[in-house]
């Protein structure tokens, strides 16, 4: 049903993923692997909003990139990861979107979809509300019931579990199994390996834009992939409770995963820090696969600030940078082997030299085999 | 939100109802403020005439023979026919334009704080305008405002758009720098340009309804009408568009062309509007945002609310300008941004609009 045939793309000069090929017919396809490794990606090359440099991917034999929008969206649902609304819709019309592709121009929807769909994930009860005022957890269902009352064939879900508590995590995804029994074929990326290796009937492991396995969990989810994606050691046993496979990361190797103290400090020497300044959240992804990364001066509350863990120098938007931001920002840029510098922020002065965000690897690279 | 909770419970829960009830409500009080600015003047004229008057003009155009209501000086009607209702259907068509526009700019740039001249109209049209004033042009104001409008309007578009994509933060940058740089040149005309001159661009620049004409009504109305039309067309479209580009796409929304079509055609009409009436601040920023918190952000009820409520709001203004200073009258601008900015204001301390 989804066919994946050897595509690549390229995001901000950078190639995330590289010659993917991967198929599902009906089921529930988990896609998982650590941060950055393409999982979004794969997703957006599924739904047509990001597009192959190179390679195919077909949804019943049609390739995706020569559909028009409202016939992708009528095969295709997407839930995304990041849930805002930016105006006060109540939950019903956010529900009622989507109708979209079904509904002509001045048609109205009188399928009674929307109330199935709210109904069924539980968020009819609050379907006057603004999606302002529901919790997270609350949105990300009601962005479900979108996707449900789309009443396309494929789902794609985009860890649609983040947000959730355990007993919502579990009830979720519960629901999406109970939609894969209905003949819906679901791909989703989830973070949980637990989780996907419980519900999921498949799972595809990327990391660094390659699938390195794929098939049912019990043969991708084992202590060689685990250890060799995800950078841990790991312990991988059947659960008693649900029989699933059961994975367990003991010591991280990586320093950005949560190392000790003195692990931390040694892999940053070895390596050297990269010193980002910018708005774009997928460079900032690119190089902290690569590399670890402070980041600023960026405006407090924008993606980039919310996404970078670790370093970051932030100012309250539209107000005067002050000294304390400033020296500070220059001295994490003083310790950094490279600056890069894309729109969006404020370059702290610096000895360091800072180069452009297209190629952004290509240039730290660069600045690194110069010294 | 709990107003819009209220009257959403008052009308019941169809779009297309509470279209039709929002619509006639105001499309009633635009009738009753036509009639009373109608009135207002250096000659006060009774309602009950001015309606007699109306109706006869409009019976008049109408193939069918009908009785005459209207029984008084044949000066009154003049005055209300040739005089004071072709500036008021500009004012009504000005802000109708100002405020639809406005309701989907604020939606395209998903910023409640945004303005329907926001990516260069007005000053395109300040230029075209202005240099016809200073510089004998082949064209007249009005041409010269609206081609000085879109110009701009497709200059900040392609400085924004890179390789087919169009970056909303980038268009609204450009806009404010295109800006900047059109005023600089329209200050350089007016400093060089003799007294006369200067006084006029002067007064276009802050924008008025006077002399205007039937002439006017016929040039401003199509343009506004058409563009209404296709906005309304792609209202939905743009509901979806305000959960994001992306996801406006997986949801069956083309985000390039709905986004190219909706800045082409909103452009249109401001530039239509503002090239008959000059810059008048504020209509098309606090009209829509003050029936967004009445209506929803529903783009099918806001667009046609926002319009009509915009109509309504200019064709006041116009009646305090022309009224609040006794013999002399004012620049609708003024009164519309002495209005206008006060409840703005308001909405910035008070409303949603301070989580930006």
């Amino acid at each position: 049903m989804i066919e994946v045939d050897g595509i690549d793309v390229s995001l901000a000069g950078e190639r995330v993923l590289k010659n993917v090929t991967a198929s599902a017919d009906d089921g529930f396809i988990g896609v998982v692997g650590p941060n950055g490794a393409g999982k979004t990606t794969l997703i957006r090359a599924i739904n047509g909003t990001a597009t192959p440099n190179d390679g195919v991917v077909r949804l019943e034999g049609d390739v995706v990139r020569s559909l028009s929008s409202r016939e992708t969206a009528r095969r295709v649902a997407t839930m995304p990861q990041n849930t805002d609304v930016s105006f006060e819709f109540s939950v019903e019309e956010v529900v009622r979107m989507g109708r979209h592709p079904h509904v002509s121009r001045f048609g109205s929807d009188t399928s009674g979809k929307v109330y199935e769909a709210m109904e069924r994930v539980d968020v009819a009860r609050f379907a006057d509300r603004s999606v302002h005022e529901v919790s997270g957890g609350e949105r990300q269902r009601v962005l479900l019931a979108r996707c449900l009352a789309q009443d396309a064939d494929v789902l794609l879900l985009d860890e649609p579990t983040a947000s959730l508590d355990v007993g919502r995590a579990v009830g979720t995804l519960s629901l999406v199994s109970s939609l894969v029994d209905n003949g819906k074929t679901v791909v989703a990326a989830i973070h949980d390996l637990n989780l996907a290796a419980r519900f999921c009937d498949e799972l595809v492991l990327v990391d660094d834009g390659r699938v390195v396995s794929s098939g049912a969990p019990e043969n991708v989810l084992t202590q060689e992939n685990v250890e060799e994606v995800f950078g841990t050691a790991a312990v991988v046993e059947r659960d008693t409770a649900t029989g699933a496979v059961r994975v367990t990361a003991l010591k991280s190797e990586r320093a950005s995963d949560g190392g000790t103290a003195d692990e931390t400090a040694t892999a940053k020497d070895e390596s050297g820090r990269v010193h980002y300044v910018g708005d774009d959240p997928m460079t900032l992804r690119v190089l902290e696969r690569r590399y670890e990364v402070s980041v600023g001066i960026v405006p407090e509350g924008s993606a980039v600030a919310e996404a970078a863990d670790g370093n970051v120098v932030v100012s309250p938007p539209f107000e005067p940078l002050s000294n304390e931001t400033l020296a500070r920002a220059s001295e994490l840029a003083d310790e950094a082997v490279a600056v890069v510098a894309g729109e969006g922020g404020a370059v702290p002065e610096t000895e360091t030299p800072v180069v452009d965000d297209a190629e952004p690897v290509k240039a730290v690279e660069e600045i690194r085999n110069r010294d | 939100m709990a107003t819009r909770e209220r009257l959403a419970g008052a009308f019941g829960a169809s779009t297309a109802t509470a279209v039709v009830v929002w619509c006639s409500a105001l499309a009633a009080l635009l009738g009753a403020s036509v009639v009373v600015a109608s009135g207002l003047g250096a000659v006060e004229i009774g309602y009950g005439a001015v309606a007699a008057i109306i109706a006869d003009g409009v019976t008049d155009a109408l193939p069918v023979s009908a009785t005459t209501f209207y029984v008084g000086p044949e000066s009154h009607e003049t005055i209300i026919l040739n005089v004071r209702l072709p500036r008021l259907a500009v004012a009504a068509v000005v802000g109708f334009a100002l405020g639809s526009a406005g309701a989907v700019m604020q939606g395209f740039f998903r910023n409640p704080m945004a303005d329907p001249t926001i990516i260069g109209v007005s000053s395109g049209a300040a230029l075209g305008a202005v240099a016809a004033v200073v510089y004998p042009l082949p064209v007249g104001g009005q041409t010269a405002a609206f081609v000085g409008a879109l110009a701009a309007a497709a200059v900040v578009y392609g400085i924004a758009t890179e390789n087919g994509r169009t970056g909303v933060a980038t268009l609204l940058l450009a806009g404010i720098a295109v800006q900047m740089f059109l005023s600089a040149i329209v200050s350089y005309m007016m400093h060089v340009s003799d007294d006369e001159s200067l006084r006029a661009a002067v007064y276009w620049l802050m924008g008025n309804l006077t002399y205007q004409s039937w002439s006017d009504v016929a040039s401003v109305l199509p343009p506004v009408a058409l563009g209404f039309g296709v906005l309304m067309f792609y209202a939905r479209d743009l509901n979806v568009l305000l959960l994001g580009e992306r996801e406006a796409n997986t949801l069956g929304v083309n985000p390039r062309r709905t986004k190219l079509v909706l800045l082409a055609v909103s452009s249109i009409v401001t530039a239509a509007a503002v090239a008959v009436a000059g810059v008048i601040g504020f209509v098309g920023l606090v009209v829509p945002h003050a029936m967004r918190l009445l209506v929803g952000p529903d783009h099918r009820i806001l667009i046609p609310t926002s319009a009509l409520a915009g109509a309504v709001f200019l064709v006041s203004a116009d009646a305090v300008a022309r009224s609040a200073m006794g013999g002399s009258e004012l620049p609708v601008g003024i009164v519309t941004a002495l209005v206008g900015v006060p409840f703005f204001l308001y909405l910035l301390r008070d409303r949603e609009v301070h989580e930006l």
